[in-house]
C-alpha cells in the first residue's frame, strides 16, 4: 500500500530526496509564519523594561488581577545601555529611566508623551513631582509618571571608619587611608558630580573644561583607592557585608540590606549634600511599541496605584510618586528610611539633568578615567 | 510542412530556453560554477551574518557621533583619536599581553593533559574526553563567578588560609587584577586547547616513533624531533581558538578584573553602550581586528619557522 503521509513515508524510509526537501520547506514555511499566527491569536501583553528587582509582581498586582499574567519584563543595567539599546530597535512598552534621562530620550524621538487623564491615580501624585520642568514637553505635556524617589549618598561601617570628629562627607571615597575597600557607581554623571561636590564646585550640571582637569585628577586618584566599580549594587552589598568594603556609594535601600545582616552601618548625610534622584515610568514613542493601549494603561495604573506604592516604600526603602502610599505604610518604617517629609523632600531639589553637551564630556572622561589616563 | 523544415534548427528548436535552462546549462559546463551553487547556503549565510557585518563596521569607523545623531561625513577622526590617546594604543597592547599569557598557560597545562589521553589511556578513551569537557557544561559566566567565590575576600583560598593559621588578614591581590583575569580566562578556555592538540596528537603514527627509538633517539629527543612537530597544527589551532576569542573578552575582566583589570572589550563595549559612541566603537573593533590578524600571522610564520629549524 502506498502512503501519502510524508512521516509514515519517512519512517519506513521510503521517502525520496525531493519529497524530503517538499518537507522541510513546508516545515520551514510553517515555522517562519508561527509567530505571525501566535501574533494574531493572543494581544501581545504590556512590555516593561527596567532595572532588575522591579518585576516583581507585587510591583503590578492589579495588572495579573485583570489579565491574568505579568506584563512581559526585560532588564537593563544601566540608563544609557537601556537608551542604545531602544534607539537600536528593542521594542518596549513602559521604560523605567529618570529625571536626567528624559529630556533627552524625547529630543532623540524614542518616547511620547502620556495621556494623564487615562490614568486612575494621576490626581493622587505629589503636585511637585507631577510638573518637574524636565520632564515636560516644550508644549507643556507629560512624559514621565514618577514612581520611585530617594538619595543616593555614602553607606559607611561605623566601626570601621573613622570620621575624627569631622562633619560627613563626600571625601569619605577619596580617603587614602580606607585604600582598597571603598567602592563607588560606575556611572559617569553620580561619579563626576560626586567628584565636583568635593571639590566645592556648584554648577554641578555645566563643570567648565578647567572644572573638569581638576575632577580627573581628583578620580584619578580615586580610581587607585577603589576596590572595584560597581554596575550592581548587589556587589557592592555583598562585598560590604563580607567586610570587603568599609564605604561605598550606594541608594538608601542598601542601608537596609546591610543592616539586616548585623553590620554596623549609616547612611550618611554629607555636608556637601546627597544626591536626591527620581526614577519614573515613560512611554515608548509609537513605532518602539508592542502592546495596545489599553493594556499599557493598565499596567500603569497598577504600578501607580497605592498598593504597589506601599510595597516600594516598605521593601525598597524608596518613596512612591503616589501620596496616599504612604499613608498605607506605619510611620516608623517611612520614618526608619528617611522620608518621613517627602514634601520637604522634594523642596530639597532634584538632581537637574545634564544638558547633552556636558553629558559627553562626562561620559568620556568617565570611561577615560576607569582607564587610568 | 515538416519535410521543409532543415533538422539544425530542429534541434534549436528542442533547446530549453528562458533564464533558469540557461543557468542550468551553464552549471553542468562549469565545475566552479556548480561548487558555488552547492555552496550557496552556506556562503549566503556567511555573507549576511559575517561579511556584511564586517563592512558594516568599517563603514561606522569613518563616521562620527553627534551626541544622539551620527554624522555620516567621511572622516579619518576616530582612527586619529586611536592613536592620540596614548591609553587606547596601551589597553589594547595590555589585553594582546593578557590574552597571550592566557594562551601560553592554556596551552602548557592543555599538552600534558591531551598527551595524556592521546598515548596513555587506551580503553574508554570517550569517557576521558567527556570527563575533560564536563566543567564546559556550566555557564561560561557561572565558570565565572565560581572563579570569584574561590578568590574572593572571603573565598575558598582566604578562608582556608585562615583556618590554617597562615594569614590574618584577607588576601586582597586574589581578585580584581590582572592576575585574576588572566587564571579565569585560562581556565575558562581550556577545553577549547585540549580538544584540537589531543585531535592531532592521536592522528600520528606511532610506527614514527618507534623508528625514532630504533635510531636511538631518546625519550625527550624523541617528543622534540616527532611528536611536537607533528602536533603543531594542533598546537596552533589550541593558540588560535583561545587567543582570539580572550583578546576581546569583556564580561571576564568585568567581573574579575576590578580597576587593573580592564581590557580593550570594555572599553568597546562601553562605547557600544553607555558611551554611545558607536562609530568609535566601530574603530577600535576594526584595528583591534586588525592587531590580532597581525599577531596571528606573525605566530604562523614564527611557528613555520620552528617547524622547519626542527625538520
Amino acid at each position: 500500500m502506498t502512503t501519502r503521509d510524508p512521516l509514515d513515508k519517512l519512517l519506513s524510509g521510503r521517502m525520496d530526496r525531493r519529497d524530503f526537501h517538499k518537507m522541510l520547506a513546508g516545515l520551514g514555511l510553517g515555522l517562519a509564519v508561527t509567530p505571525l499566527r501566535s501574533a494574531l491569536a493572543a494581544e501581545e501583553e504590556a512590555n516593561y523594561f527596567t532595572w532588575s528587582g522591579y518585576e516583581v509582581p507585587e510591583c503590578h498586582q492589579g495588572y495579573i488581577d485583570k489579565y491574568g499574567v505579568s506584563p512581559k519584563v526585560s532588564f537593563f543595567g544601566g540608563t544609557s545601555e537601556a537608551y542604545t539599546k531602544i534607539r537600536a530597535g528593542f521594542k518596549t512598552d513602559i521604560a523605567h529611566p529618570c529625571t536626567g534621562e528624559v529630556t533627552v530620550w524625547h529630543e532623540a524621538g524614542i518616547i511620547a508623551p502620556f495621556d494623564t487623564s487615562r490614568m486612575k491615580h494621576w490626581p493622587d501624585y505629589f503636585d511637585p513631582l507631577k510638573n518637574l520642568d524636565t520632564t515636560l514637553t516644550p508644549a507643556g505635556e507629560n512624559l514621565f509618571v514618577p514612581w520611585d524617589w530617594g538619595n543616593s549618598s555614602i553607606l559607611y561601617r561605623t566601626d570601621l571608619v573613622d570620621l575624627q570628629g569631622e562633619e560627613e562627607s563626600w571625601g569619605l571615597l577619596f580617603d587614602e587611608r580606607y585604600k582598597g575597600k571603598l567602592s563607588t557607581y560606575n556611572s559617569p554623571q553620580a561619579g563626576v558630580q560626586v567628584a565636583a561636590q568635593v571639590l566645592g564646585f556648584t554648577n554641578l550640571e555645566t563643570l567648565s573644561d578647567e572644572q573638569l582637569a581638576e575632577v580627573r585628577v581628583l578620580l584619578l586618584k580615586q580610581r587607585e583607592l577603589l576596590r572595584f566599580y560597581w554596575d550592581n549594587q548587589t556587589e557592592a552589598g555583598q562585598a560590604m557585608v563580607a567586610g570587603e568594603l568599609v564605604a561605598t556609594y550606594a541608594w538608601n535601600d542598601l542601608y537596609k540590606t546591610v543592616n539586616d545582616a548585623g553590620l554596623p552601618v549609616k547612611f550618611m548625610t554629607p555636608k556637601e549634600g546627597a544626591r536626591n534622584w527620581v526614577c519614573g515610568l515613560v512611554l515608548t514613542a509609537p513605532k518602539y511599541r508592542a502592546a495596545s493601549d489599553e493594556r499599557v494603561y493598565e499596567f500603569l495604573d497598577a504600578m501607580m496605584s497605592p498598593e504597589t506604592g506601599a510595597y516600594v516604600i516598605d521593601n525598597f526603602g524608596y518613596g512612591h510618586g503616589n501620596a496616599k502610599a504612604f499613608d498605607l505604610v506605619p510611620a516608623e518604617r517611612v520614618a526608619e528610611i528617611g522620608l518621613s517629609d517627602p514634601m520637604a523632600f522634594l523642596a530639597r531639589g532634584i538632581l537637574k539633568p545634564i544638558p547633552p553637551e556636558y553629558d559627553q564630556k562626562y561620559v568620556d572622561l568617565w570611561e577615560e578615567v576607569k582607564l587610568g589616563l | 510542412m515538416t519535410d521543409h523544415v532543415a533538422p539544425a534548427a530542429d534541434v534549436i528548436a528542442h533547446i530549453p530556453r528562458g533564464p533558469i535552462a540557461r543557468f542550468r546549462r551553464a552549471l553542468m559546463r562549469s565545475e566552479a560554477l556548480s561548487g558555488y551553487t552547492m555552496l550557496s547556503p552556506t556562503l549566503l549565510l556567511l555573507i549576511l551574518v559575517m561579511a556584511l557585518p564586517i563592512v558594516l563596521l568599517v563603514v561606522f569607523s569613518f563616521w562620527t557621533q553627534n551626541y544622539t545623531d551620527i554624522d555620516k561625513t567621511f572622516t579619518l577622526a576616530n582612527h586619529i583619536k586611536f592613536f592620540e590617546r596614548s591609553a587606547y594604543p596601551y589597553l589594547l597592547g595590555k589585553s594582546v599581553l593578557i590574552s597571550s599569557s592566557v594562551t601560553l598557560i592554556t596551552v602548557l597545562l592543555a599538552y600534558p593533559m591531551a598527551y595524556f589521553i592521546a598515548f596513555r589511556v587506551t580503553k574508554h578513551k570517550l569517557i576521558w574526553l567527556i570527563l575533560i569537557t564536563v566543567p564546559f557544561w556550566t555557564s561560561y559566566l557561572l565558570r565565572v563567578f565560581a572563579w570569584k567565590i574561590i578568590l574572593g575576600y572571603n573565598g575558598v583560598i582566604n578562608s582556608g588560609l585562615i583556618e590554617i593559621g597562615l594569614i590574618a588578614e584577607p588576601l586582597a591581590f586574589l581578585l580584581y587584577n590582572p592576575f585574576a583575569v588572566v587564571l579565569t580566562l585560562a581556565h575558562a578556555w581550556a577545553a577549547f586547547a585540549i580538544l584540537p592538540i589531543y585531535v592531532s596528537l592521536e592522528k600520528i603514527d606511532r610506527s614514527l616513533l618507534e623508528a625514532a627509538t630504533d635510531l636511538g633517539d631518546g625519550r625527550l629527543k624523541r617528543f622534540i624531533r616527532i611528536t611536537l612537530p607533528l602536533s603543531m597544527p594542533g598546537l596552533i589551532a589550541a593558540s588560535m581558538l583561545v587567543f582570539i576569542p580572550t583578546v576581546g573578552d569583556y564580561v571576564t575582566p568585568n567581573l574579575v578584573g576590578g580597576t587593573s583589570g580592564t581590557m580593550i572589550g570594555n572599553v568597546i563595549q562601553s562605547l557600544f553602550g553607555r558611551g554611545n559612541n558607536w562609530p568609535f566603537g566601530a574603530a577600535l573593533s576594526i584595528i583591534t581586528m586588525i592587531t590580532i590578524t597581525a599577531m596571528i600571522c606573525l605566530f604562523l610564520w614564527g611557528t613555520r619557522s620552528f617547524r622547519r629549524r626542527v625538520a
